[in-house]
């Protein structure tokens, strides 16, 4: 089974993010995002691949939105409501709570600012939410019988959220846009580890590494108060929902400390109620406003006032967050027509402009005169600050994720091209994980995870489960008596890798694979089980025995496998038990101390490895040559496979007998 | 007797059932269990049934029955143990033989065994006679294939015994179980080993050290973060293990490797990982400075740390160790930034450049949301700042400055504390701090003392830079042109303690700064001796006070400027023969003039008592009302005689209100009539402030105390000879104790109790215990009254005050707070404690009509010392009534210990009768709901 990745938006490239996966016969859009660069056809994915026909219903299992960011749900109306997709939509309660909010004010800025098409109604955007199942965090939703999805918390805005998908043994995670460093008031991005096939995240900055978030903070707030000392006044272009509430917590908190009394005025709009959504939703903020929100509020500024229009020409030092961020029209253009030409004041610009704006022409080198149209020319005399409050991940954050997670392959989007190579390549070479960088409409295919399910018997998993016995036991076993008494001796035992699970995968005839223990497998098979036994017919020099004097006698032997019962009847002589007990002592005077060789009437016992007195004179398992030797007594040995080593240790003992004592050397 | 037989037959009955259904059985059966237990544990029930219980259960046990039965029955069995001691080793040789380890050791072996320990704990030899807790016992359990028993062996392998080789063996086995718990168990115990330092050892620790790094990979994160403990625990073994040269290498590997975990996705993990990073102990300073920044330093680029174990070859890339502190300080949880905070400090003594950008980090952490990181980072720079590591920076002195006006006390005790090391290189630091050291002694004036001393340390150790700021600031000290000397402003003290504290070190500064500077401070020596307390006393202070000044001819070289020359006997003697003398002894003698004052009006109160006695309780009335006044008029700034003055005052306060009680029982000329309920609100007012009298003051002498304990039997005495007033027991009862008090500080002090308080000894011990109400006799406390006389209170005069304020800002009838009736509403209460001691019990009492709602104050809540304790904390009410609106009454009352008499039984609040140590504070409440 493969996972296909077919990349709709955000390719190399920022803007209208949308990204198909086919993970085991199931198809999840992540979000479906619009452009906000583009006018044309290219403002949205190009839906047609997913489904030739047309039919998403069919194409698609699901569509889940990460954040309410334009270029994460701006698509989703025309997408449901234009295209047609009735399926399930899956997003945080936040998301749910805010996008419509986001949707309605592009839309009105689209059709009554700019006179363009209407491309979808207020009805159709509430319709549309109708159709959202929203989510919890951390809370695991059976999207169907084989496809699970589960959200974790992304930091970024609030509500914004990574989503694992998981099919059959495939799992992927999907981050969206992330953070991985807390704010002022959303916390970082915070996931399990899990076990991935693939991890497709945003790389907005692949190559930026910042420092210290306090330096940033000091900065912007010398720069204010230093303006704001001077009596000038400040603007602070911003997006209605998420810079604009952590700079004010940063400038309230500042306010209070430096007991300022300048006020802080927040321009009307989405803003205000942004910020009762921020307050509602306190279980998506950061572990700080959580913390202290029961005694009081982080967004309820204390030195916040409402805007009136008329304070815009009202002298004295003000500082104003005014919408929208770039200052690419609306209330912050109007502002800023009126501030910029004294030198007095401050333009504060937070995040990220698109070119274009006026806000991209006022970060690109400080110009003293700016055309906003034909008609109208701008002299800029103000400060301007830039900060780089960016609710994105650096790339330390994206490398840390990456190693946290350690998924099989990677999955760049949502980024610009070159950075994103590098950054691919350090991937690659750092971390080893194979990592690609499609551009829009491309697919990617990864070969995923497959795992055979069998079953296991009871006996197996208990087996399994349990520290392994028998290699511990076995390693210690031996020397356990030594252990008490002379510790330092003990012979460090090594089970390290040794430790599996140990069974037998055994495939019957139109059933799945199972593991068994070993004790089952027979019974199981309905067989009796075979023991392979060896045996060969040792002589030994008589006289050696009984007098532990040397004879020459020494003669070859010669190894033979079969049935060792049949020479057991044969009793030679009344001292035949003698002769055992003799053998005996030679044996364990010339053995290493601590082996223990049992004595019984007719043998002698060490594990497996048995010895008789054997009086056939045809025994099999004796070689022809030693047949005729006289003066040497034969013993019969016999032993399992597994003793093997043991045996001929004891045998190379005896024969060592004859040949020490003989001068005479085996002839072959 | 009978209801333990009866109990017990009818438990025996249930046990001994047989024929009942299975399910039902055992219902009955745990009946029966539980009424086994209420006898065993009963410590009146006769050993007779318990050998009774004993028996019966010890046959339950053969009886084979379910697991969960057995293990209530082994409980049993070890209660009995532990609390009857004499069945201890019968209940040892009964349980003992489950302890065999048939094939594999079950819950019910490692049950019976850690029932054996906790008997054990109570007898320690029993352990050693009775069990041996042998490897191969130990190795039953570890192989057990129930998680239960294996992490219970883990949990308590220190009690086997176990060769720390086969042990660590054991443990690398246990570190790859397939269990979450049993994975973190081992890790646990890894951790806590700490007797392997034998080199032989040193393969098998390294073996552990490289598995518990693998387990920095582990899915679940209590695994994780015990791996990190115990990797820095076993890192440090080794490192210790190795040669001098192998273990700088090692810490390095140790560090990055710690380094890997900081961006764990889990808080504890982080956190274990920040404080493992400042217990490495030997880095390298380029590791150290790229831990401070994010990006890959040029000089750490591409390097590597290689390094051996003796089973692993390291290669670990220096980046890894990139920004991990700026991270820790930016963590989103606290615990996190204050760990790296702490790790941060201790790694400063490695390198002093780390040192230097260790503190601008440290820097914005002064601004930190939370206290518990903002005091840590002043705990790390006062580290840094004693292992010499302190650089500060013109730039920084303002972010200190700052810091002294956080509202907690000990966030600016702290960073004075740093102030009194910092070393300032441009005296525009000088003046920025002297600066800051004034504001804040302005915003927070209880920080007097210590501000006066740091002032004068740092004055000290940088002359040249005092001298100037005095110059700039000499206008202030200066009388301003109406005549008014501002002395009295705790400004111009602290002024006056940095003027004086410059020439102590450089002589040549005597020239420079002007005499009369130094005759300003002669009038405040006392609290300037005060305020430095240990440093210069007072004569010494005199002295050099006398000799800067130039008041008298002293030849300058014959005086030195250093300290204990100043008590040179010769230097004394001229110093008597000055005309300061006086003046000084003015000073010093100011607290007994007040008490004479004090003494002569005691005594025209003492004089009234002929008056009470005759009746004339009008007249006497009013010459305490005088003597009331008169007090008023005495001026005092001593905390000592504030207090006496407080006392006297109460005491006078009594006085009258034992006057308009004796009223109601004298032989009266004109027959009088009395409501009962007055008398009875008299005499509690009486007791009330007796109470208060007893209770406030610290430092009462025996003879203060003897006459507060005689005026309160007094007040006893009368309650109790009118038969109309009720609580006779109470008030009995608190006689007794009373009357034994007395004879204790009789018996201390060698002195007599009067008259009243023999009769009353005596009338104590011939009524006996007074057990019955009837038997106490209203006519003989009437006698007993007669013998009473009111001597004039021998007053010594040093007493603390014990008193509380309480407020709550911003509220008043016009700013109420709001509340919802019926569900709690949160009070948030400023509470300034003075002279308390940390074994007081203090109570909130918040009264809302008839509901009165006590609340235990913790004294750990508060900040400061015993003179000044203070709070801000927000109080449940729980109750609100339903109205709109309504006025919470909160005091705060001291619990009177010595009163043996119990107050309220059966509910939450306090156990003794409260003296209230301030006035009721009235709270406003509105309905919000409304």
């Amino acid at each position: 089974m493969a996972i296909e990745c077919l990349v709709l938006g955000a390719g190399q490239e920022v803007g209208k993010s949308c990204v198909i996966v086919s993970i085991g016969g199931k198809r999840i859009m992540f979000d479906c995002g619009m452009h906000m660069g583009y006018l044309d056809h290219r403002r949205y994915p190009d839906f047609s691949l997913i489904s030739e026909s047309g039919d998403f219903d069919k194409a698609l299992t699901c569509v889940i939105i990460t954040h309410f960011h334009l270029d994460h749900v701006g698509a989703l109306t025309y997408f449901t409501e234009v295209c047609g997709y009735h399926g399930p939509i899956y997003m945080t309660y936040p998301t749910k709570a805010l996008a419509p909010l986001m949707l309605e004010d592009f839309r009105k800025v689209m059709v009554d600012r700019r006179g363009e098409e209407e491309q979808f109604t207020n009805d159709q955007i509430m319709e549309c939410m109708k159709k959202v199942t929203a989510v919890d965090l951390k809370q695991t939703v059976q999207v169907d019988k084989d496809l699970q999805i589960r959200a974790y918390y992304a930091g970024h805005v609030l509500g914004a959220a990574m989503f694992y998908a998981k099919v059959g043994d495939s799992a992927i995670v999907y981050t969206g846009d992330y953070n991985m460093t807390p704010d002022r008031h959303l916390g970082a991005a915070q996931i399990d580890r899990l076990q991935l096939d693939l991890l497709i995240t945003e790389s907005t900055y692949a190559t930026t590494i910042r420092d210290s978030k306090y330096g940033r903070e000091r900065e912007f707030l010398k720069a204010v108060h230093k303006c704001v000392s001077g009596g000038g006044k400040v603007l602070i272009p911003t997006f209605a929902l998420g810079r604009a509430q952590e700079l004010c917590i940063l400038l309230d908190d500042y306010w209070e400390r430096m007991n300022l009394k300048i006020p802080i005025y927040f321009s009307a709009g989405l803003t205000i109620q942004a910020n009762m959504y921020y307050k509602m939703l306190i279980g998506w903020t950061s572990q700080k406003v959580k913390d202290t929100y029961a005694t009081h509020n982080a967004f309820d500024f204390k030195h916040v006032c409402s805007f009136d229009r008329s304070f815009i020409n009202a002298p004295g030092p003000c500082v104003l967050f005014a919408t929208p961020g770039m200052i690419s029209g609306g209330f912050s253009l109007e502002v800023f027509k009126r501030w910029a030409p004294s030198e007095m004041n401050l333009i504060a610009l937070p995040g990220y402009c698109v070119a274009g704006t006026v806000g991209h022409k006022l970060m690109s080198g400080k110009p003293t005169k700016i055309d906003l149209d034909k008609d109208t020319q701008i002299d800029v005399r103000c400060q301007i600050h830039q900060m780089s409050f960016s609710p994105h991940t650096d790339a330390k954050g994206i490398m840390d994720l990456v190693k946290f997670l350690s998924p099989k392959h990677v999955i760049l989007v949502h980024g610009e091209k070159p950075k994103m190579a590098t950054l691919k390549g350090r991937i690659q070479t750092e971390l080893g994980i194979k990592c690609y960088d499609p551009a829009n409409n491309e697919t990617v295919h990864i070969p995923s995870t497959t795992y055979v399910k069998i079953d296991a018997t009871q006996a197996f998993i208990r087996n399994c489960l349990i520290p392994n016995p028998e290699l511990l036991k076995s390693s210690l076993e031996g020397n356990s008596d030594i252990g008490c008494t002379n510790t330092m001796s003990l012979p460090l035992p090594h089970l390290r890798d040794e430790k599996v699970a140990e069974g037998i995968l055994v495939m019957e005839k139109t059933k799945k694979a199972r593991a068994v223990h070993q004790t089952e497998l027979l019974p199981m098979l309905g067989m009796v089980e075979n023991k392979l036994q060896l045996a060969y017919c040792c002589p030994v020099n008589m006289s050696s025995l009984e007098h532990f004097r040397s004879h020459e006698l020494n003669e070859q032997s010669s190894l033979s496998v079969g049935d060792p019962s049949s020479s057991m009847k044969m009793l030679l002589s009344s001292d035949q038990c003698s002769w055992l007990r003799l053998l005996l002592l030679k044996l364990s005077h010339s053995l290493a101390e601590g082996t223990n060789i049992q004595q019984f009437p007719d043998h002698l016992q060490l594990e497996s490895f048995r010895i008789s007195v054997c009086s056939n004179a045809t025994c099999p398992y004796k070689f022809k040559e030693d047949v005729h030797a006289s003066a040497a007594l034969f013993f019969c040995c016999s032993w399992l496979i597994g003793d093997e080593k043991l045996a001929w240790r004891i045998i190379s003992v005896m024969k060592d007998w004859n040949s020490s004592t003989a001068p005479r050397q085996p002839t072959s | 007797m009978e209801m333990e037989g009866q109990l017990w037959r009818r438990c025996e009955e249930k046990l001994a059932l047989t024929t009942v259904e299975s399910t039902d059985r055992r219902r009955i059966y745990f009946q029966a269990l539980a009424s086994a237990r209420a006898l065993i544990v009963n410590p009146s029930t006769s050993e007779e049934t318990i050998s009774h219980v004993l028996e019966t259960l010890v046959r339950s046990l053969q009886v084979k029955c379910d697991l969960f039965l057995v293990l209530h029955i082994f409980k049993l069995l070890s209660d009995i143990a532990l609390h009857r001691q004499h069945f201890l080793h019968t209940v040892t040789d009964i349980i003992r033989p489950y302890t065999v380890v048939e094939e594999n050791a079950s819950q019910l072996n490692a049950h019976v065994l850690s029932m054996l320990f906790r008997i054990a704990e109570s007898d320690r030899s029993l352990l050693s006679t009775t069990l041996e807790l042998r490897e191969d016992l130990a190795l039953s359990f570890c192989f057990s294939p129930s998680v239960t028993v294996r992490v219970w062996f883990l949990l308590n392998v220190d009690k086997f015994h176990i060769h720390p080789r086969l042990l660590v063996t054991l443990l690398l086995g246990f570190m790859k179980d397939p269990y979450p718990s049993v994975r973190r168990a081992a890790l646990c115990v890894l951790a806590s080993l700490s007797k392997f330092t034998d080199i032989e050892g040193h393969g098998l620790i390294a073996e552990c050290y490289d598995c518990a790094v693998e387990l920095f990979l582990d899915i679940y994160e209590f695994v994780r973060s015990a791996a990190v403990r115990a990797v820095s625990k076993l890192g440090e073994i080794l490192g210790a293990l190795g040669s001098e040269m192998d273990s700088a290498g090692w810490f390095d590997i140790l560090f990055v490797q710690l380094c890997s975990m900081v961006r764990d996705m889990s808080m504890e993990v982080r956190n274990e990982a920040f404080v493992a990073l400042g217990k490495v102990r030997l880095v390298a300073e380029d590791l150290l400075l790229q831990s401070l920044s994010k990006k890959v330093l040029g000089i750490t680029k591409e390097k590597k740390i290689v390094g051996q174990s003796s089973t692993k070859e390291y290669e670990l890339p220096v980046s890894g160790a990139a920004g991990v502190f700026v991270h820790g300080l930016e963590d989103e949880f606290y615990k996190v930034r204050s760990s790296a905070c702490n790790s941060l400090g201790m790694l400063t003594a490695f390198s002093d450049q780390f040192a230097s950008g260790a503190l601008t980090l440290l820097m914005d952490m002064l601004y930190d949301d939370s206290t518990v990181v903002r005091l840590q980072t002043l705990e790390t720079m006062h580290h840094m700042a004693m292992c010499d590591r302190l650089r500060v920076q013109e730039t920084h002195i303002h972010m200190f400055t700052d810091c002294l006006m956080d509202t907690s006390f000990l966030i600016r005790y702290q960073v004075r504390k740093i102030f009194r090391l910092m070393k300032l290189t441009v005296p525009e630091m000088f003046t920025s701090l002297i600066r800051g050291l004034l504001t804040n002694l302005e915003t927070y004036p209880q920080d007097e003392d210590d501000i006066c001393s740091v002032l004068f340390n740092t004055g000290r150790s940088h002359g040249n830079f005092a001298v100037s700021f005095l110059k700039e600031v000499a206008h202030e000290i200066e009388p301003s042109c109406d005549g008014d000397l501002k002395f009295d402003r705790a400004r111009v003290t602290a002024l006056l303690v940095l003027a004086l504290s410059a020439p102590l070190q450089h002589k040549e500064h005597f020239c420079t700064i002007p005499r009369r500077i130094f005759l300003y401070a002669i009038p405040l020596i006392g609290r300037i001796s005060r305020i430095l307390g240990d440093q210069l006393d007072q004569e010494a202070l005199f002295t050099y006070l006398s000799h800067c000044s130039g008041s008298f001819n002293f030849a300058a070289t014959e005086l030195s400027s250093r300290e204990d020359k100043f008590i040179d006997p010769w230097v004394k003697e001229v110093c008597v023969a000055t005309s300061f003398d006086e003046h000084q002894q003015k000073l010093t003698t100011s607290h007994e003039e007040e008490t004479d004052a004090v003494k002569v009006i005691l005594k025209t109160v003492a004089e009234s008592w002929p008056l009470i006695h005759s009746g004339c309780t009008g007249e006497v009335l009013k010459t305490l009302r005088v003597c009331k006044e008169e007090l008023t008029t005495i001026v005092v700034d001593s905390p000592e005689s504030i207090s006496m003055l407080a006392f006297t005052s109460r005491y006078i306060r009594v006085i009258q209100l034992i006057a308009e009680a004796c009223e109601n029982f004298l032989p009266s000329k004109k027959v009088r009539f009395v409501r009962m309920e007055r008398l009875n609100l008299l005499l509690e007012k009486l007791e009330a402030s007796l109470r208060e009298l007893r209770y406030r003051f610290l430092g009462l002498t025996i003879k203060e105390e003897l006459h507060v304990l005689e005026l309160m039997l007094f007040s006893c005495a009368m309650r109790l000879s009118k038969v109309e007033i009720c609580c006779h027991q109470t008030t009995l009862k608190r006689m007794r104790g009373m009357i034994s008090h007395v004879e204790i500080l009789c018996g201390e002090g060698s002195t007599e109790p009067s008259i009243f308080v023999k009769e009353l000894q005596k009338l104590f011990s011939q009524a006996g215990t007074f057990n019955d109400e009837s038997s106490s006799d209203p006519f003989l406390f009437k006698r007993s009254l007669g013998f009473f006389s009111l001597k004039q209170v021998e007053i010594h005069g040093r007493f603390k005050h014990i008193k509380a304020d309480i407020d709550v800002p911003d509220n008043d009838s016009e700013n109420p707070l709001t509340f919802i009736s019926g569900l709690p509403v949160g009070v948030s209460l400023q509470i300034s404690l003075y002279n308390i001691v940390s074994e007081d019990r203090l109570w909130l009492k918040m009264a809302v009509g008839e509901y009165t709602q006590y609340v235990f104050l913790d004294l750990f809540l508060f900040d400061g010392c015993d003179e000044v304790r203070r709070t801000t904390f927000t109080v449940p009410l729980y109750r609100t009534p339903k109205v709109i609106s309504f006025v919470l009454k909160a005091c705060i009352g001291r619990e009177c210990l010595f009163d043996d008499v119990d107050f309220v039984k059966g509910q939450p609040g306090p156990k003794h009768e409260l003296a209230f140590l301030c006035k009721e504070k009235e709270v406003f409440l509105l309905n919000g709901g409304s």
